[in-house]
C-alpha cells in the first residue's frame, strides 16, 4: 500500500491507505484524527463518496465543522 | 481603528484583556466597542472572567476602562440582530466574533458582504477543539470566503437561533465546554488580528486547533 494524505481540522497524517475504500479509512482513523461523525469528505476538494477507493498521491480531508459555541 | 468584540463570553473574556493591552501601547487611537446582550451569571465563572453581576459588555467595559483609562471603549448592550445590525457593523470595522452561534455569525458574514472593507474574525468551539475564520473584503471584493460557504455549510444555513431573536417559549441549549479550549481560540483569533495587522489581507479562511492532540492546522479555501 501507499502513500495517501489524511487531513482532518488541526489533524492530518501521511498513511499507507492505498487501496481502501474512503468508509475503511474513516472507520479506522475516527480516533486518531479526531474526525467528526458529520464531517463531509473532499478529495482535491470535491466532494468524495465512502465507496471511493483511495489511491497514492490522494489528498482527502475530512471537513470538520466550524466551531460553534464560545 | 474600530474594533468590535461581539460575545463577551467564554472566548471574548479571555481575548479581550491582551486585546486592550495591546491596542492601548500599539494603536492607542482605537475605538473598541463591546457587543452582547446577555449577563454574567454565577454560573459563567467556571470559565469566564467578570467582577460582577451583570451585561456582559457593561462589564468588561467598565473593567477595560479601569485598567487602560487611556483606551475609547464603549457598550452595546445588545444581541446583534437583523433590526440593528446595519447601526452596529459598518465600513471600515474590525470584527471579532466570539458568539456560541451559527445563526449570529450567519447574520454578521451576510452584512459584512454588503460593505466595502471588513475584516471579520470569527471563533468558535466545541469541547476539547475548535476553529477559527477569517472574512476579508476589499474595496468591495472578497478576499477570502464568507463565513457560510461551500464547506461550511452549518453556518450558511444554520440550524441554532440567535439569541436575540429566540422566542420567549425557546430554550437556547448549552453544551459542556472547556476553559482551556475557550482560551486556546482566543489566542488564535488574536494571532490571525495581528497576521492581518502586520503582513496584509491575504490570510487562509479556516484555522483548525486540537487541544488533545496539540495540533493547529491553517487552511487556503479559495482557489
Amino acid at each position: 500500500m501507499s502513500s495517501v494524505q489524511l487531513i482532518s481540522g488541526a489533524n492530518a497524517e501521511s498513511a499507507d491507505v492505498a487501496g481502501k475504500t474512503l468508509a475503511e479509512v474513516r472507520q479506522a482513523y475516527q480516533d486518531v484524527l479526531n474526525i467528526d461523525p458529520r464531517a463531509e469528505v473532499r478529495l482535491g476538494g470535491k466532494p468524495v463518496g465512502p465507496d471511493y477507493v483511495l489511491q497514492e498521491g490522494d489528498q482527502v480531508e475530512f471537513i470538520k465543522v466550524a466551531g460553534a459555541k464560545g | 481603528m474600530d474594533i468590535k468584540v461581539v460575545g463577551i463570553g467564554g472566548i471574548g473574556t479571555w481575548l479581550l484583556p491582551p486585546l486592550a493591552r495591546f491596542l492601548t501601547f500599539s494603536h492607542p487611537d482605537t475605538q473598541l466597542t463591546l457587543i452582547d446582550g446577555d449577563a454574567f451569571e454565577l454560573k459563567n465563572r467556571e470559565r469566564q472572567v467578570f467582577n460582577t453581576i451583570g451585561n456582559k459588555a457593561q462589564v468588561h467595559t467598565e473593567m477595560l476602562r479601569d485598567s487602560f483609562p487611556e483606551l475609547d471603549v464603549q457598550a452595546v448592550p445588545e444581541y446583534l440582530t437583523s433590526e440593528n445590525i446595519a447601526l452596529h457593523v459598518s465600513d471600515q470595522s474590525w470584527i471579532l466574533l466570539c458568539v456560541d452561534n451559527h445563526a449570529t455569525r450567519k447574520l454578521i458574514s451576510d452584512r459584512s458582504e454588503e460593505l466595502e472593507n471588513v475584516r471579520l474574525i470569527s471563533g468558535g468551539n466545541e469541547l476539547t477543539d475548535g476553529s477559527v475564520h477569517v472574512f476579508i473584503r476589499e474595496n468591495g471584493q472578497n478576499l477570502t470566503l464568507p463565513l457560510g460557504n461551500e464547506y461550511h455549510t452549518e453556518v450558511a444555513f444554520p440550524e441554532d437561533r440567535n439569541p436575540g431573536e429566540v422566542g420567549c417559549d425557546e430554550l437556547v441549549t448549552h453544551e459542556p465546554q472547556l476553559l482551556f479550549t475557550n482560551f486556546q481560540i482566543a489566542a488564535q483569533m488574536l494571532s490571525r488580528f495581528y497576521a492581518i495587522l502586520t503582513r496584509g489581507n491575504d490570510q487562509d479562511e479556516d484555522l483548525y486547533c486540537d487541544l488533545i492532540t496539540g495540533n493547529c492546522r491553517s487552511i487556503r479555501r479559495r482557489r
